[in-house]
Order: structure tokens, then sequence, then C-alpha cells
């Protein structure tokens, strides 16, 4: 049996060099492969660094004392720089040890991570099959020899070799309940906007939105749970928290297939489950008639993607919504007395100063309207890799104003057009931090 | 419902799915409707057993593992 060590990085531009926690979500996927690995018997620890000290010499003392053969970082775009420079000082340090890279960035950019002399494996997609039959090929009966392992990438001879792709987890039931146990304990409560526990219950988005890379990650094929077995999961999280804390659907888009919504609050109704939860939606996606139900069940916070105020942006970024349908399901869920979050986004490659105004104004007339029920979040438009405005930028007019990765934070303007500026971007940012600061402190 | 329970193992590890049977000392659960796949654990291994209803079994060394089946007969 091997024993790995998994370390989730910031998911922020925070460093592992410099001391400090941010708070954000659990790393489910690195959670998800740890829970795998030990489901076949190998000894797993994990480190998030989002919370655990990031200090060099804890990080190395974790090291020291585990011993592990085998090393995983998974990484963001944002934080890859700083992770390429972790896998350097792990084997700077533990030459033997096996560093494996996966996570989002890697699935997008996998040979220019493997070319990296510290890195020895990238897994590309999901990684929970792809690192289990990598590290039992350490094992002295391996049932699969590194060139029959899908979705890997490694160096031979300093040549690089790309295995075959693995088509994406087909049902996501098979695996046990992601376990949490792993996390410190300080990690085990979940404070990005509220205490909550999370539980994710699909994979992927049928969305097309061109801002965002779930297609790209995920796959455009939507893959859900059984609703029984998400249901079940949440009874058990609940019971974990003795019904203390609120249970964040962490989907792309809970909502996606009503009869499947329905399904789950029929079980929350006929078990008299007592639990508050929260989730992502689309617009699109509800009903005046879910909403109530929803809020009926325990629902206590849905969080939608508007993105912009402007009809024509909301076309031209294929959102596939309507203003008039926002302002609907704001007005529905808010009148179900469930706490609204809507994000917007600044700096779309088809905005002008004209629509950008739309935007604001629209934030402004929400928070006039709903303020005390909402928490209104904005940020920088960001062309992440994998999203199809990343992928055509130049055919969309948007240009990068850097290269450099680890500014895609969400909080820096990164991009700017014929029609728009960084300064522009900066100032729309300011006259609609009074809104976001004021909805968010509302909720406290 | 659903005869699905959340089965935690001694080893830490929670399993979901349907309460198929228990035989020679295991107890088998199928994690999807669709799935040919089936969770088998080993009984000894049960720390304890997650009804829909919230109701929770000790079964630590698989003692009580039968109160377990039969509530869940009951709720099924």
């Amino acid at each position: 049996m091997q024993k790995v060590l998994l370390i989730a990085n910031y998911f922020s531009d925070q460093d592992w060099e410099k001391e400090g926690t941010s708070k954000y979500l659990y790393p489910l996927g690195v959670l998800s492969i740890a829970t795998n690995l030990r489901q076949h018997g190998h000894e797993v620890e994990v480190l998030d660094l989002n919370v655990d000290s990031t200090l060099k010499s804890h990080i190395f003392a974790k090291i020291c004392g585990f011993e592990p053969s085998i090393i995983g970082l998974s990484a963001y775009t944002e934080n890859i720089d700083s992770v390429l420079r972790l896998a350097k000082a792990i084997k700077k340090q533990n030459p033997n040890v096996m560093v494996v890279l996966g996570g989002p960035h890697v699935t997008l950019f996998p040979e220019d991570c493997i070319k990296n002399r510290y890195v020895d494996y990238v897994v590309v997609g999901e990684g929970e099959n792809a690192f289990l039959e990598l590290i039992e090929t350490f094992e002295d009966e391996a049932p699969l020899g590194i060139g029959d392992i899908k979705s890997l990438m490694y160096k031979d001879s300093n040549k690089v070799v790309a295995n075959d792709i693995a088509e994406f987890i087909s049902c996501l039931d098979l695996f046990p309940l992601i376990e949490y146990s792993f996390l410190s304990g300080a990690r085990k409560i979940n404070e990005f906007r509220f205490p909550m526990v999370n539980v994710s219950t699909s994979r992927g988005c049928p969305g097309k939105c061109i801002y965002c890379s779930a297609g790209a990650l995920s796959g455009s094929r939507y893959r859900v749970r059984e609703i029984e077995n998400v249901f079940l999961e949440m009874v058990v999280r609940n019971l974990d928290y003795d019904g203390s804390k609120c249970i964040y659907i962490i989907d792309d888009t809970f909502t996606v297939f009503g009869k499947r919504v329905y399904s789950f609050l029929r079980y929350i109704e006929e078990f008299g489950t007592k639990m508050t939860w929260a989730c992502e939606s689309r617009v699109d996606s509800m009903t005046e008639e879910l909403v109530h139900a929803m809020a009926d069940c325990g629902c206590v916070d849905i969080q939608y993607g508007i993105e912009s105020g402007s009809q024509e942006v909301l076309d031209g970024i294929r959102k596939n919504i309507s203003l008039e349908r926002v302002r609907e399901v704001i007005r529905w869920t808010y009148e179900a007395g469930i706490i609204l979050t809507l994000s917007f986004m600044l700096g779309h490659y088809c905005d002008t100063k004209e629509t950008i105004r739309d935007t604001i104004d629209f934030i402004k007339d929400v928070y006039d309207s709903y303020g005390n029920k909402t928490n209104i979040v904005v940020s920088f438009n960001t062309p992440f890799p994998g999203t199809y405005q990343y992928e055509n930028r130049d055919k969309l007019g948007l240009r990068l104003v850097s290269e450099r990765f680890d500014l895609m934070t969400l909080g820096i303007p990164v991009c700017e057009t014929n029609c728009f500026n960084e300064a522009d971007l900066r100032n729309a940012m300011l006259e609609v931090e009074p809104f976001t600061e004021a909805s968010s402190e509302g909720l406290n | 419902m659903i005869k699905r329970v959340v089965v935690r193992t001694l080893h830490g590890l929670s399993y979901v799915g349907e309460f198929i049977r228990v035989d020679e000392e295991k107890l088998v659960l199928r994690p999807s409707k669709k799935s040919e796949i089936l969770f088998i654990l080993n009984i000894e291994s049960i720390d304890f057993v997650v009804l829909a209803n919230g109701r929770t079994i000790k079964c630590e060394f698989g003692k009580d593992i039968c109160e377990a089946i039969s509530l869940l007969e009951e709720i099924g």
C-alpha cells in the first residue's frame, strides 16, 4: 500500500510561501481522490493550505512526519505558478518522492505542466481513477502498466508521453461519500459566506456560456447522482453537525431537471427532515411554484448568475436568459423568503460603457428593491483558459492586459476591448462596491 | 422510499445505496438503480447505519445490524 499526501493549494493569489489563510470552498476534487484511495487501502493525508499553516516549515514538517512516497498537487489557473514552485521545493528536499499534478489548470495545459522538471506525472480531467491506477503501478503486482493508464501524461527518457484520455465518469454513485475527516478541524466548517457544509450532486453544466470553463473541464454532458443518494448524504451531513449548519449544494446548477428537484423536496417532506440548504441555479430553470416549494423545504439561499444588466450583452455571452425573466425570478425568490445571491461581471467582450452603465443601474435597482435580502457579488470578467472567450479572444476583440495567470483572480481587471479599458472597469467597480458591501453586511 | 441507507465503516468511509441483502457476513448495497456493481461490506467492519428518516443505528462490529435492517423494512 502506498502513502499519499494530497495538497490543495490556495484558490486565490495568496502564496504558500507566505503565512496566512483564506476562506473558500472545500477542495472537493482532492477529497474525492483521497476518499477513493482510502477505499482501496492506501494511506492518505490531505494538507489544505487554505486553512492549514502555509509556512514552508509546516509543509515540510508534514512531509517529514508522514513520509509519503507520492505527493499530489492540485492547481487552478490563478495558482499554477505557486504550485510549480511548491513542486520544485518538494523535489529539492525529497528527490525520491513522486510528484503528481492534477486539477483544472493542469487539465487545460497538461503538456506545459509535464514539461516542468519537478513534475513526474500529470493527471488530466477527473482524477479518481487515474490517480488510483497510477499509484497501484508502484505495487508489486500492478494490474496496469504506466502506458495503460488513461488520462495520464508523463516523461519517458525526457520525451513527453500522453496516454489516451478517459471518458468522463458516467456513474457518480459508484464512489463512497466524500470524506471530510481528511480536513483539519477548522476546515470541516466552510465559512465562505456563512457556515456551510458542501455537497456535490452533479458534474458538468448544460449551459454554453462563453465565459465558463465547465464544458471543457467536466464535459458538456451533464451527469447527476441519483437524487435518493443525494438526499441520504444530506441527511448524514445534517446529522454530523446536529442540524446547525447550512448544506450548500455546490453544483454549477442544481435545478437543471425540475423533476429531480421535486423528488428531492418530496423526500424532505416525507421524512420530515429539518435542514437548511442553499444552491446555485439559473433563472431559466426556475418557476414560481418551484421557488416556493424549495423555500418550504428548507432552502435559505439561491445564487443566480445574472452577469449583466444588458440584454444585448446577455445574448452576446450566450447566457440564454432574458432580463424580464431575471426580474421575475428575483421577485419570486424574494417573496418566498429565500436570500438572493446575485452575481455579475464587468467587462464582457461585448460590453460598452453604456452596457456597463446598464449593469450598474440594474445592481442599484435590485439593491433598492431587495437589498435587505440580497447578497450582490460583482467580479471582473476573466477569460480563463478553456472558455470560449479565451480560445476566441482575438476574434471577439478581447485583449488580455497581462499574460500572468496569477492575476486571474476575478478581483483584478485583466482584459480590455476597443470600448472599455482597465480604468473604466475599476471605476465601475468603485461605483457598485457600496451596494455589494452593504448587501453582504445585511446578511451577517 | 427507497430502501436506501448510508453505511459508515470503521475504516472511516461512508457508502450510500439501496439495501439488497445480508449474506455470509456481508452487507450488500446497490449504489445506483442501473448499476451492476454492488458495494459488498463486511458486517464486522460496519460502525453505524443511517436510515432516510435520520435514525442512526450503532452496529459496531456487526452488532444490531438486524435491527437496522428491520427498521429499514418498516420505512421502505
